[in-house]
């Protein structure tokens, strides 16, 4: 894979070398496929979200700024998107309904501890306020500085930090309630 | 303040983040070192910082790569296509116009250059058609597109030709640029053709382009390409066909 940096890749696809989305699109589609699904808990709407993304960083590529970090570009591009997404399709909201992913994930898991902790952990997401889900996601995206997630939300990093160490202490809170619940 | 009060959550979870001052620091270090409670609490946030960093990595469907090239095809043909048409519709009109003009004129009929003229015009309107599918159209379209030019008998305009060389470098498709390869490989006694494989040699990363490219300069004996496919050959990371083509390529050059 090429060793450009990202941002040195937008140069080219600037000048309409669209081939080097590709090598773009290898290196974000599994942070934006984790970041959709987390969003929309949704595996075939976040395999045409992570595309839609892309589709629009072709789009919009000449509104990228030459100083500008492309990730950064790039999740806002995401979030937009996401956005949409339930603009477009408002009675999808529904799935964040924990009762219906407590249903959907009853009939897939308890079979092994694994599967069982992966269940609570979705059921523990979605039971968390969007805001708190979403900074959590990209706090833990794999690359992503706090610096990054403060310009994408267009905070400062210091104000960022108390708000993802509250969205942690308040997702271990629904966690290990519902470990005992179980 | 009782024992489990002395720190809230978040402040735990900016201890594990290595967020907080050193002073700081120090007091929770000391203070999760004294209770078993904390010590409790602690676990529990890094076993949630396990169970939420699985959660997080999910492998995407297979398949999302070559999903996404067939939609940036029909993305970029819809987008350009209309302005295309009306590009090669006004050459339309003018070779018309040409021709109209031609037949009225007062000299008309005196000889062949008329003619000449007209099958020049026609031979232009042909590769601006081409080079207008090479561009805008879709995947298969571009295939056909270098497929009719690869098995015509015409020469190609430098533009045409420069044409090929855009699709090799910087097609979507790995399809469309193993065949613009394959055409350029007809047209190496020009000289920035030679060149343009060379450099597509040390980018092209499809085992089928590199080969396609390294059998190309072979063909034309031009040493500028001996340095990247020494690169080929030294490299463990090559593809063992490639880095084999690449040997016997090197050898027949030197």
């Amino acid at each position: 894979m090429s060793e450009l940096s990202d941002e040195h890749l937008m140069t080219l696809v600037q000048q309409d070398k669209l081939i080097h989305l590709e090598t773009l699109f290898l290196r974000y589609q599994k942070p934006l496929y984790n970041y959709f699904l987390s969003c929309t808990l949704d595996r075939e709407a976040s395999r045409d979200l992570t595309q839609d993304a892309f589709i629009r960083v072709m789009k919009y590529r000449h509104s990228f700024k030459q100083d500008g970090v492309f990730r950064i570009w790039l999740f806002q591009i995401a979030r937009n998107r996401v956005r949409d997404h339930f603009r477009e399709n408002p009675d999808i909201h529904d799935a964040f309904d924990p009762e219906t992913h407590s249903r959907e994930d009853e009939r897939a898991a308890h079979t092994d501890e694994l599967q069982a902790r992966e269940t609570r952990m979705q059921q523990a997401l979605a039971l968390l306020p969007a805001h708190q889900r979403e900074l959590l996601v990209m706090s833990k995206l794999q690359g992503m500085k706090y610096e990054d997630i403060a310009g994408i939300r267009n905070t400062t990093v210091g104000a960022l930090k108390v708000q993802v160490h509250r969205a942690i202490a308040r997702i271990r809170e629904i966690y290990f309630e519902e470990v005992k619940n179980d | 303040m009782t024992e489990t009060e002395k720190f809230t959550d978040a402040d735990i979870v900016a201890y594990l983040a290595g967020d907080l001052d050193a002073e700081t620091t120090a007091e929770i270090a000391a203070w999760i070192g004294a209770s078993a409670s904390a010590q409790r609490r602690l676990k529990e946030f890094q076993h949630l910082d396990e169970a939420l960093s699985a959660e997080l990595s999910r492998e995407p469907p297979p398949g999302m790569l070559d999903a996404f090239r067939q939609r940036l095809d029909h993305e970029t043909t819809r987008n350009n296509r209309g302005s295309n048409l009306y590009r090669i519709a006004a050459a339309v009109v003018l070779l018309i116009a040409g021709f109209t003009a031609g037949r009225l004129s007062p000299g008309h009929g005196a000889d062949g250059t008329e003619l000449a003229a007209l099958q020049a015009d026609v031979r232009s309107l042909q590769q601006l058609v081409l080079l207008n599918t090479l561009q805008d159209h879709s995947a298969s379209e571009r295939l056909q597109a270098i497929h009719a030019l690869a098995e015509s008998t015409m020469t190609p305009d430098p533009v045409l030709v420069h044409g090929l060389i855009g699709r090799m470098n910087n097609d979507v498709n790995p399809n469309v640029r193993y065949a613009a390869i394959l055409a350029l490989s007809s047209f190496t006694d020009d000289e920035v053709v030679r060149a343009q494989l060379v450099r597509a040699l040390k980018t092209q990363e499809d085992p089928l382009a590199q080969i396609a490219i390294i059998k190309a300069l072979t063909d034309t004996g031009d040493k500028a390409a001996i340095a990247p496919l020494r690169n080929y050959v030294e490299n463990a990371d090559s593809p063992p066909d490639v880095r084999r083509a690449a040997e016997i390529a090197m050898n027949s050059l030197l």
